[in-house]
């Protein structure tokens, strides 16, 4: 005889079994009685409902429904909720820093745990006890994510709702209770994750692409690709496509075409390029996301040794005029345009490594390859440079990951905009965020995520440390990395992937993993902060506090130098283990009492 | 599409799908194109100087074991690089030049030192140099050209086709439909000729 299903209802923080209905996050919420949330207006909350234990996966569905939440005078509407249901991935080993012991696995390592997130929509608004295809060996039980999102406009206030499931013959009916406070989330993301990625590392997602050397031409290729920034877009996050590959070659439509050479070289056609990336600068490209048509604030341009200014004039004059001459038509086009809430990045990402060309473009080891950059000075300025092209933005960026110290002191730091550094960059300075910004540099740390089978709090912890550091903005080097398609494991455990691909439920959309989720609410909470207390290279006092109210003290944030660092051996989250769910409900607690 | 008229196709002024467009690849079949890069490889070798490939790396680097630890003369390398980039605008179909060594600590291996517009289908990745191909030391041991046609199983999975080799992605459905890949090896000497180098011309068969 089938146990009797029952209904757990979790806060975001927690991630169930399936096979065992285990808790594998010490410290997260069960709500018992009623859902309890709280946010600010352009704000999401979240929470998880867990059936189970059923006997067989895929024999019963569940119908869940949500009322509007009303408030004293106003409502918000049930649409604003988003039913996602979750898809188990087994999780791998812990994560193991060079030169320390393998740590003892947490609860949530070696085994399936949820992570790829699935709109309710593709199992026609029912949720499957045991996702059909997802065999989890021995699955009895299945978790559903609530999102919800608090408009802009919504008043603040008390608001209540219920949650309704039926499944089995069984009905569950809980009260959901909203505080939403005065604060509003900014159209700025402020502190951000760059999603950053690699053209074409979408395409591989979908066989219809896969198979078509003409892919970027068509509508599918351009729903699909829109569909990665959208969400990265609604989780705060910015997805961080670079155009072309260490050899410069260029995927069609991915910069515009050109004609002639030397000094009257041009662009030939805007029109394709303009359709492919516009809406991203206008915002339209995001109309119907939560968070609304806000331009990207950051993008990759398709500039590289080989692009506008062909290599075979490296050193020769030509060089410089195709380079002044094309740069400076896009620099007029975007004025024209009217882009101008987009910085437009400059990124030189050719390595000696990979046999292409004879400089370590970035990730310079041999401080004699930077003259690559000495040489693009000489045509960056007047061409690209701040004054020069106000009020579009152009800005120099440049991955310092070993030489930063050298670059800041050098003349390097007369003209790069960006430093995107390595993890352990502030081993030596812990200063080094603030320094940069006050020369008004961007400071962008960079290192891969935390692993899945680590708890969700080391993925918490991972932009929370990298913003104490003085951050403006971090990012994993590759967001997509995806398995197989049965999509039952991840390569590197998951650190390397935030995104899913949608084709194997029938979507031509990108999917958010569990522990993007994750990444966004504690954005949240750094975007609260700095509302308060200002960007946290800017106020150290801000981070001090945060530090404080994370229970950490505040030099313990800060890696320790490490002469047999290679600084190419990233340490994300190095300390997570330290921290509670406690540490991390205290800080958003700190946060919402500073902005409220 | 090969992944060269791609890039013929951002400097035409007129967008019309690239696979409407004609090629002469289309027209040749493999035994011609093999015929054609023969005659690409005799003319390029005349313009590579066999000291330049041995001297691609600073001096200190050239023993260096460790995949991530290269140092390139970029006054050497930089002028090797544009020959093989005009190498590959001999002919009018899409077809990459790359510059293959012996590995000094490990003759049996074979190492890519730098290539034109793309790496050749025979890179293992940064991590690994791949064992010699039989064409590769016939090359080298007798400095005669060797020919090689492969087929897709040789290489990465699919994947790894995001960002392994990006003309395999260009290529990917031709290769999946049965089409070969053609590599043309052939010696390039130094000043006392002997054979210090091979350069590798690659391209996509046009029959299975």
């Amino acid at each position: 005889m089938s146990a009797k299903l029952k209904l757990r209802a979790f806060d975001s923080w927690q991630r169930v079994c399936p096979a065992t209905g285990q808790l594998l996050e010490p410290g997260s919420i069960q709500f018992d009685g009623g859902v309890r949330l709280r946010g600010g207006r352009g704000e999401f909350a979240s929470f998880q409902i867990v059936l189970g234990p059923f006997d067989r996966p895929g024999r019963l569905s569940a119908e869940v429904s949500l009322t509007a939440l009303r408030g004293r005078k106003a409502s918000i509407a049930a649409g604003q909720y988003d039913l996602l249901a979750e898809w188990y991935v087994h999780s791998g080993e812990p994560m193991k820093r060079r030169g320390e012991k393998a740590p003892k696995p947490g609860p949530a390592a070696g085994r399936f745990v949820p992570d790829l997130l699935v709109p309710l929509r593709v199992y026609d608004g029912r949720l499957p006890l045991g996702l059909p295809g997802n065999q989890v060996p021995g699955q009895r039980y299945q978790g559903l994510w609530v999102d919800l999102f608090i408009p802009a406009d919504t008043a603040a206030g008390s608001y209540s709702g219920r949650v309704k499931v039926e499944a089995g013959g069984q009905s569950f009916d809980l009260p959901v209770e909203l505080e939403v406070d005065r604060y509003r989330a900014g159209d700025d993301v402020g502190f951000t994750f760059m999603m950053n990625n690699y053209c074409d590392s979408i395409s591989s997602g979908w066989p219809a692409l896969r198979d078509n050397l003409d892919r970027h031409r068509t509508a599918l290729y351009r729903r699909v690709e829109r569909s990665f920034w959208r969400v990265a877009h609604d989780h705060r996050c910015v997805f961080y496509y670079l155009p072309y590959t260490h050899s410069g070659y260029i995927y069609p439509t991915f910069a515009p075409p050109l004609t002639g050479g030397g000094p009257d070289k041009r662009v030939a056609s805007w029109t394709e390029w303009d359709r492919h990336f516009g809406g991203y600068f206008d915002g339209s490209a995001f109309k119907g996301t939560r968070r609304g048509p806000i331009p990207v604030p950051r993008f990759f341009l398709p500039m590289s040794l080989d692009w506008p200014a062909s290599f075979l004039k490296w050193d020769r004059p030509g060089y410089a005029d195709e380079f002044k001459a094309v740069m400076g038509q896009m620099a007029a086009h975007f004025k024209a345009k009217g882009w101008t809430k987009t910085t437009f990045d400059m990124f030189l990402n050719h390595k000696q490594r990979f046999k292409l060309y004879p400089w370590d473009c970035e990730e310079v080891r041999f401080l004699e390859d930077n003259e690559v950059h000495y040489k693009f000075r000489k045509l960056w300025e007047g061409t690209l440079d701040h004054k020069t092209t106000r009020p579009v933005r152009f800005d120099y960026t440049d991955g310092t990951t070993w030489v930063v110290h050298d670059d800041m002191r050098s003349a390097m730091s007369e003209f790069l905009d960006v430093y995107i550094c390595s993890s352990t960059a502030t081993a030596l300075d812990q200063k080094l965020g603030t320094k940069l910004r006050k020369q008004g540099r961007h400071f962008c740390l960079c290192g891969g995520g935390a692993s899945m089978a680590d708890s969700l709090r080391a993925t918490a912890f991972w932009p929370l440390q990298l913003w104490v550091w003085g951050g403006d903005s971090f990012m994993v080097w590759l967001s997509m990395e995806w398995g197989d398609e049965a999509i039952s494991s991840l390569p590197s455990n998951g650190r390397l992937t935030f995104l899913y691909p949608g084709h194997r439920f029938g979507l031509d959309e990108a999917l958010p993993s569990l522990r993007l989720k994750t990444v966004r609410d504690v954005l949240q909470t750094i975007g609260r902060l700095e509302a308060a207390l200002g960007h946290g290279a800017d106020n150290e006092p801000a981070r001090r506090q945060a530090a404080r109210a994370m229970g950490m003290p505040y030099a313990t944030w800060f890696p320790k130098p490490d002469p047999t660092f290679s600084g190419s051996e990233e340490k994300p989250a190095a300390g997570w283990a330290r921290t509670t769910l406690e540490n991390f409900r205290a800080l958003a607690d700190k946060a919402i009492e500073l902005t409220r | 599409m090969p992944a060269r008229t791609a890039r013929k196709s951002t400097s035409k002024s007129k967008a019309r799908p690239a696979s409407a467009r004609p090629t002469q690849l289309a027209a040749l079949s493999s035994r011609e194109l093999i015929d054609r890069l023969a005659e690409v490889a005799r003319i390029g070798a005349l313009f590579i100087e066999g000291e330049d490939c041995e001297n691609l790396l600073v001096p200190e680097a050239r023993q260096w074991t460790d995949p991530d630890d290269i140092n390139f003369d970029a006054k050497v390398a930089v002028g090797v690089k544009k020959t093989l980039l005009r190498i590959e605008r001999i002919e009018r179909f899409p077809y990459h030049a790359i510059i293959w060594r012996r590995r000094p600590d490990d003759p049996d291996r074979g190492e890519i030192m730098l290539a034109g517009s793309m790496s050749s289908s025979y890179s293992l990745g940064k991590k690994v140099n791949p064992p010699l191909l039989p064409e590769l030391r016939r090359v080298f041991e007798t400095g005669r050209p060797a020919v090689r046609r492969g087929r897709n199983e040789d290489w990465e999975s699919v994947t790894q086709f995001r960002y392994g080799h990006v003309w395999l992605m260009a290529h990917d459905s031709l290769l999946r439909a049965g089409r070969r890949l053609i590599s043309h090896f052939s010696p390039i000497r130094d000043s006392r000729d002997k054979v210090v180098a091979a350069l590798e011309l690659t391209c996509v068969g046009t029959d299975s």
